[in-house]
């Protein structure tokens, strides 16, 4: 059987693969389920549905583009990300749109109907599986390119992210519904679950799930080990999830401290899940340059200069202030040429006609980096 | 690089480093027929990235993959153990049939088996002729053919054949359901091609009065009901639908309307 990395997409639109088209199939599914809910929505209340639309629209957007500027060394796919996305705000929510009724009628059965604790289980049980499938979905197609456990994280996020745009507008919509169609309780809804819960909600919950799944698929340990953490991964999210939504700590009416006590265990497991992933990419990279690469082509220096974003913006100005601005721009071009070289070790390994053109690339960015500080 | 000839002849271990092992730093640990290849433990090497060196040394020497570097142990009289390699490259040019049969039963254990298992552990769960409680705290008897789209506090609603039923959690009332409706009917006219009929006084069989008023646009019809019930609770219920079925689901959502009573929030029954 042939492997070939060069047949690989760029990004999880991929034909050949059957996961893509299943994907597709549950869109349309999901978004067939989503739309009469928002329709509703919006004709009940146009003026807070429009609200509620440019606020979580907006908190989208810029949570979005954080998580897609947080990568160590190479950034991620655009379109892969807006796929993660959508994954959480169509396929999720059109999803759960029949499943979490039926999940809570099933609890509901099991612990009586009149339980406040319904939500708080019911909710994980549907929404962490659907959630991290999406996930799953993205590491069976290799273009996806989710290589690593802090691959797996970023697009937890972005499929928590877009479930939590959707059910958030649908939530503030009806706060809007109830009152009259007002606009204040929109944005008290907003505030409160985007701005005050917005660090410990349903994109920290996926991200867990996602590193889980990162690493399922992209270490060597034993099985065993590696279901251990997939599942384990999966239990952690549903448990935060859980003790999010449990009547915990609601007693005194204290929404706000009730949201950060139950909420700030899930983002510092997170936090530390996340400086975990990043040291093993740096890890990777360091092994990578060591073993594969000449230091003709990254210096042990560089090496150095290469892990942090910090360190390479330093090195960059610390040309320009000696040798110009050109030479600053010379040496960011190099940097990233580096950068694509380990990439492409680790993508194709040493020796493939990837990693002979991207070293090319370096010597020619080395070499026009000489040129322009000698032109000085 | 050839493979060099193995050969066993007495039982016993014999450690050996075969060349295209030591290019990735590899021994293997021979044995009468059978060989292990054995990464080495001082190495500092992550595994991912170790196991993924393994594989392209493995084709820089001509093999295509692990299955191809048991088959030449095979021949040499010896069995291998193939070298791990991560699921997410085991997958490079796939097709992922398996991936697709997983998600896809995934996402229908989900779709199916969940809604379809409700009544084995909930008997009082949403069923078409049996009084129903929102979990906005409003009862009604769905009509046949119907089904629940969603239900919790926040609205609940039913759905057929593209129209959705939707029911907001029973509120205190504030002015009367005529001044409300006006309200809803300014909302309609806001959107473009809506045309919105008078409001009319309603009476569910329970007693509870209200008012009852209908919008078109070209495809879609909407129908709105504000009832308030004598404790000064309120319900609003929308139907949305496309106009091409409204008219022959009249009948069902009279029926449905005509049941609605008005329990309150934390009401069971």
């Amino acid at each position: 059987m042939m492997r070939d990395t060069a047949q690989t997409t760029g990004s999880f639109v991929d034909v050949r693969s059957l996961v893509f088209w299943v994907g597709g199939a549950l869109a349309v599914y999901g978004a067939i389920h989503i739309y009469p809910t928002v329709i509703s929505a919006t004709q009940q209340a146009p003026q807070a549905a429009f609200v509620s639309a440019i606020l979580w629209a907006a908190y989208g957007l810029v949570f979005a583009l954080i998580v897609y500027r947080m990568e160590l060394f190479e950034r991620r796919s655009a379109l892969t990300s807006l796929g993660a996305f959508l994954w959480g705000a169509v396929i999720v929510a059109g999803i759960g749109v029949i499943a979490s009724p039926a999940m809570s009628d099933i609890v509901g059965g099991v612990i009586g109907t009149d339980s406040e604790w319904i939500p708080a289980i019911a909710a994980p049980l549907s929404e962490e599986p659907l959630k991290m499938l999406g996930v799953v979905a993205l590491a069976f197609i290799p273009g996806a390119r989710i290589r690593t456990p802090l691959d797996g994280l970023y697009f937890g996020l972005l499929v928590g992210l877009g479930f939590e745009v959707t059910e958030s507008f649908l939530f503030a919509t009806q706060a809007g519904i109830s009152m009259g169609g007002m606009v204040g309780p929109v944005v008290a809804s907003f505030v409160l679950r985007g701005v005050v819960g917005g660090l410990w909600n349903h994109p920290t919950f996926t991200a867990i799930t996602g590193a889980g799944v990162g690493y399922f698929f992209s270490g060597v340990g034993s099985a065993l080990k590696r279901w251990a953490i997939l599942t384990g991964s999966l239990l952690a999210a549903m448990f935060f999830h859980g003790l999010f939504d449990s009547p915990l700590l609601e007693a005194d009416g204290n929404v706000l401290v009730s949201t950060v006590v139950k909420g700030l265990p899930v983002f510092v497991f997170v936090l530390v899940m996340f400086r975990i992933a990043r040291k093993r990419e740096r890890a990777i990279f360091v092994s990578a340059v060591d073993r594969d690469i000449p230091s003709d082509l990254v210096t042990p220096e560089e090496r150095d200069t290469l892990l942090t974003k910090k360190g390479r913006r330093h090195a960059a100005r610390a040309v320009r202030k000696a040798s110009g601005f050109a030479a600053g721009h010379a040496a960011k071009r190099l940097q990233r040429r580096q950068i694509e070289l380990v990439s492409s070790i680790v993508d194709t390994a040493a020796g493939s006609d990837e990693v002979a053109m991207a070293s090319n690339e370096v010597r020619e960015a080395r070499q026009a980096l000489e040129t322009v500080v000698a032109s000085r | 690089m050839p493979m060099p000839a193995i050969r066993a002849t007495r039982p016993r271990t014999i450690h050996v480093e075969l060349p295209v092992m030591k290019l990735f730093g590899t021994k293997v640990a021979f044995r009468p027929w059978s060989v292990q290849i054995v990464p080495p433990r001082a190495s500092t090497m992550p595994r991912v990235m170790r196991a993924r060196f393994m594989v392209a040394r493995i084709r820089v020497d001509g093999v295509r993959d692990a299955g191809s570097i048991a088959a030449m142990f095979s021949q040499a009289g010896a069995t291998s153990a193939p070298p791990k390699v991560p699921i997410s490259v085991g997958l490079l040019s796939r097709r992922s049939i398996t991936g697709a049969i997983v998600v896809g039963l995934v996402a229908l254990f989900f779709i199916v088996a969940v809604p379809a298992l409700v009544p084995v552990f909930n008997e009082d769960a949403f069923r078409p002729g049996r009084p129903f409680v929102t979990a906005g705290g409003i009862q009604i008897t769905p009509a046949a053919g119907w089904s629940l789209g969603g239900d919790d506090v926040l609205f609940t609603s039913l759905e057929r054949a593209g129209a959705s039923l939707v029911f907001t959690p029973a509120v205190d009332a504030e002015g009367t359901a005529e001044e409300y409706a006006q309200k809803g009917i300014e909302g309609l006219k806001m959107a473009d091609g809506w045309v919105v009929g008078e409001i009319e006084t309603y009476v569910t069989t329970a007693g509870d009065h209200g008012v009852h008023y209908v919008g078109h646009d070209p495809a879609t019809v909407a129908e709105n009901w504000i009832i308030d019930n004598d404790a000064g609770l309120r319900a609003t219920v929308i139907l949305s639908a496309p106009e091409s079925v409204w008219a022959s689901m009249q009948d069902d959502v009279e029926a449905m309307m005509q049941s609605l009573v008005i329990l309150g929030l934390g009401v069971d029954s």
